[in-house]
């Protein structure tokens, strides 16, 4: 790792010595545009490769920028370090107006958006003329004027421009490894479980689009300075076209790759001028060969260089079985006999942490839930059972805020949650794990467990986070996967991850959909184990599980849904009693001649 | 005049539409969107002009079915080749890949016929026929007839024919199509192989209209797009309809407001449906949720 640092320091160096050793005008101006592209492209990889918000339209805030600096200083008259920093700001509102845009459209609808925005962009710069000067442009804007650093425009620019580039990567770093980083490629990753795990997703995305726009305008603010002339011709959509070539040649998400991909894409067409008219198809080729076959692209070179700033991550063998419990831990839990009911369950009399009240919810015309009433106690294993179908999931959902209820209440400590968006919730100490496995699959397994780490008072301390969250994968076992990248991991492993995911914050309440769904026998058995030792931390679990046994041996009390409503609710030894529930689900005799004489359904058109 | 911008309204409306079925096609197959699909117009209109036309001097006809013979073996081509390798991906990953896909083939077209716009007039020329005292244009009439010919044929088909059925179960659920033994993939390339005959169709019309250049099918693409989000994402019939409403605004619109804005009129529709009604006019069930 020293001599990695060593290295990139000697690059470093490398790259701040062309006007030192005067290198010709031709050359600098071709590197003073890689780095203005490269300011412009880590804008555009913040939002598109690390925060996942599809945007083609990077070029048309470069205009933005652009435009507004050089009109504040041609019309106005303002200095450059007035005008730059205005610039900034404007297209900070601006990002601000496409965050919000990108909460009500995602996807292609974004990408087409962002296109046509960059496309209005450059017709209203085309035929304002009287402000923008329309085709012709704005000439003669005043630019930098540092006479100490040489005699040209482009000796005088290089080196501030150099600084300023490396400034924004390393802030960029910083941030990628940081808590925002963590969410920003949260949200990208599995958007649902972000929100579940505490994530405001519609701020992070904000943000990504304020960092991406303020760095857009500071590179179109930039080219200003150091070339004093600017056009539409510049903004267009091929543009932007290009700065997305830059990010994916170098690699979606990876910070030192951009910066690499800015260099090829803007060096490369110069070097190969006399393939002028080839160059362009080839590199079209190339991003579709890139993302198909190599999508890391040029990040396998700048994440190699940027791994000591970088979240830890190791491949290859993993050391120990799945379950290489501490010793001691292993030994008590097999000596409890397992029949033993634990000890420390609530009575009638316990606190109510949770109440449901009257919780209706229908998908178009089908009922998932109806007019389900209950309450969780506080320090208890509740099950809910129900056959497919009976809304235990959709339950899991309203409870967590990822579905909003149609009717009824969910109260927690008396407080009304039922409205508060997913990541409040969780905040209030509601977590959840999945019925299928979601975890953030290219963040580490310990990025995936520091990023639901909160303290409650909404401060951030990231060395907090860490311990907090290597201590809740030991008591899973597999502190030992802490740096595994989390989508290589087995299906067992990561329903661990999601296990210590979901109980770093110590919640209150813990939601868990079929944790058994999928796990062999060992850890099914283990499963039993790590809710009493959740228990025993104060952590009540509201638990949805298929397998009555599994429910019968684990809960304290069990409420059973049937096609969306409440059939039953008791101690497991009541439930099974039950005629309803055994009609509705245990099954004795199965209702298959009910169907048998309904005419089949006409195939759908 | 306001008839005039009517007629020439729903002419480019209706090649709005047929891109705009190209889109909905491949999207209810496959699940991608097909940036690169103004390309493959440019394209096609050039293999039309420069190759069939002008170089082998082919009658018109058959140019054009030589043109659309091209355009559907390039399509099954890089359908097997490219986009059926972009459907596992990420929506992200496919959309660039396709944007990279229609810069190669912009720059193909850049390449193989040079920079000089082409003009092509057309076996109509610009000759004008009189319906009910209002002047319209040969390849306006054209245009309108290829493209209700075309709908009611593939209505037909999808409706009628065993290979519609194929198509449909394959759109509904691909995997239990293949193990009911369609064969899927082929059925995949066959479904780009007719879009990218759409956008061929699309760039033949287009030629007498427009010079024949890289850039002519950029903005037509795009527009296409919008239309298929106007009409209703990856419905059949929406993008028929909102091929045509785009079309007919996107005239009225530069004829009431203002022309320099034209191109602006199109994507303000597109904001405007997006904010008021994202589903679109006759939405899919099966839709890209916006």
């Amino acid at each position: 790792m020293f001599a990695r640092k060593l290295l990139l320091l000697a690059l470093v160096a490398l790259a701040a010595l062309p006007p030192l050793v005067g290198v010709n005008g031709y050359w600098l101006h071709v590197l003073n545009l890689t780095w203005i592209a490269a300011i412009a492209a880590i804008g555009l990889n913040l939002v598109t490769g690390i925060t996942g918000q599809i945007v083609l339209g990077q070029a048309a805030l470069m205009g933005v920028g652009a435009y507004a600096c050089g009109l504040l200083m041609l019309k106005g008259g303002w200095p450059w370090f007035a005008a730059l920093p205005s610039s900034v700001a404007l297209a900070v509102a601006v990002g601000v107006a496409m965050g919000l845009l990108s909460l009500r459209i995602k996807g292609h609808y974004l990408a087409i958006t962002t296109l046509a925005l960059n496309e209005i962009f450059r017709l209203v710069v085309l035929n304002e003329e009287p402000l923008t000067g329309g085709p012709m442009g704005l000439r003669d804007i005043p630019t930098l004027s540092l006479p100490f650093l040489g005699k040209t425009l482009d000796e005088q620019a290089y080196l501030p421009l150099l600084a300023v580039t490396l400034l924004v990567y390393a802030l960029a770093v910083k941030l990628y490894g940081g808590r925002m980083g963590r969410q920003m490629r949260a949200v990208r990753d599995d958007e649902l479980a972000a929100e579940s795990m505490g994530v405001n997703s519609p701020m992070t995305k904000i943000r990504a689009f304020v960092l991406s726009g303020a760095l857009g305008a500071l590179a179109g603010g930039l080219y200003v300075l150091s070339t004093g002339f600017i056009s539409p011709n510049n903004f267009t959509i091929f543009e932007s076209i290009k700065l997305v070539l830059m990010t994916v040649l170098g690699g979606l998400g990876s910070i030192g790759g951009t910066l690499l991909g800015a260099a090829v894409v803007t060096i490369l067409p110069e070097e190969l001028r006399d393939l002028q008219t080839v160059y362009m198809a080839v590199f079209g080729l190339a991003v579709v060969a890139v993302l198909l076959l190599a999508p890391r692209g040029l990040g396998v070179v700048g994440d190699w260089l940027l791994a000591p700033w970088l979240p830890r991550t190791e491949h290859g063998r993993q050391p120990g079985g799945v379950l290489s419990m501490k010793q001691d831990e292993a030994a008590e839990a097999g000596d409890r006999p397992a029949t033993q009911r634990p000890q420390n369950v609530p009575g009638e009399d316990a606190p109510v942490l949770m109440q449901v009240q009257g919780v209706a919810k229908h998908f178009g015309g089908v009922y998932a839930l109806e007019a389900v009433s209950f309450e969780v106690r506080q320090g208890e294993i509740l099950g809910v059972i129900g056959p497919n179908g009976s809304g235990k999931s959709t339950l899991i959902n309203v409870c967590s805020g990822i579905i909003r209820a149609d009717e009824g209440r969910i109260l927690l400590d008396g407080q009304d949650i039922s409205q508060r968006p997913a990541w409040e919730i969780h905040g209030q100490g509601i977590a959840r794990i999945f019925q299928n496995v979601r975890l953030w699959e290219s963040m580490t397994v310990l990025e995936n467990v520091m990023l639901a780490w909160t303290d409650g008072t909404g401060r951030h301390d990231e060395a907090a986070a860490r311990v907090a969250a290597l201590a809740a994968l030991d008591a899973m076992g597999i502190g030992f996967l802490a740096a595994r990248r989390a989508g290589d991991l087995s299906f067992g492993q990561s329903r661990l991850v999601e296990l210590a995911r979901a109980t770093v914050t110590r919640p209150r309440l813990l939601l868990l959909d079929e944790p058994a769904a999928g796990l062999r026998g060992g850890l099914v058995m283990e499963l039993a184990d790590i809710l009493e030792r959740l228990r025993a931390q104060g952590t009540t679990v509201l638990v949805v599980e298929h397998r009555i046994k599994l429910v019968m041996s684990m809960c304290d009390r069990v409420v059973v849904l049937n096609l969306g409503e409440k059939i039953a609710e008791g101690t497991p030894e009541q439930i099974q009693r039950d005629p309803q529930v055994i009609e509705a689900y245990l099954g004795e005799r199965a209702g298959y001649d009910v169907d048998a004489g309904a005419a089949p359904q006409p195939l759908a058109a | 005049m306001l008839d005039q911008i009517v007629t020439s309204g729903l002419a480019m409306g209706a090649i709005y539409a047929l891109i705009a079925l190209g889109y909905a096609f491949v999207w209810n197959t496959m699940a991608v969107v097909n940036f690169a699909a103004g390309e493959f117009v440019t394209f096609a209109a050039y293999i039309f002009v420069a190759t069939f036309i002008t170089a082998l001097g082919f009658p018109f006809i058959f140019a054009v079915l030589a043109a659309m013979a091209v355009m559907a073996i390039l399509g099954a081509l890089f359908s097997r080749i490219v986009f059926a390798r972009l459907q596992k991906q990420r929506p992200l990953v496919a959309i660039i890949a396709t944007v990279g896909f229609g810069i190669f083939l912009k720059e193909m077209a850049h390449i193989l016929y040079g920079p000089e716009p082409l003009m092509y007039p057309g076996p109509l020329g610009n000759k004008l026929a009189t319906i009910a005292g209002i002047q319209v244009g040969w390849q306006q009439i054209l245009i309108v007839a290829v493209v209700l010919a075309l709908t009611v044929l593939q209505h037909v088909v999808l409706q009628r024919t065993t290979l519609g059925k194929v198509m449909r179960a394959v759109a509904v659920d691909r995997d239990t199509a293949a193990l009911m033994g369609i064969p899927v993939q082929k059925v995949l390339a066959g479904t780009f192989a007719y879009s990218s005959v759409l956008a061929a169709l699309a760039g033949i019309l287009l030629a007498p209209l427009f010079f024949v250049t890289t850039e002519m099918g950029t903005l037509v693409g795009l527009k296409g797009f919008v239309a298929m989000i106007i009409g209703g994402f990856g419905s059949i019939p929406g993008a028929i309809v909102g091929g045509l409403l785009l079309g007919l605004s996107e005239n009225l619109g530069a004829y009431w407001i203002s022309s320099t804005y034209k191109d602006v009129i199109a994507f303000g529709l597109l904001l405007m449906f997006l904010a008021v009604r994202p589903q679109g006019l006759l939405p899919e069930r099966h839709a890209d949720r916006a």
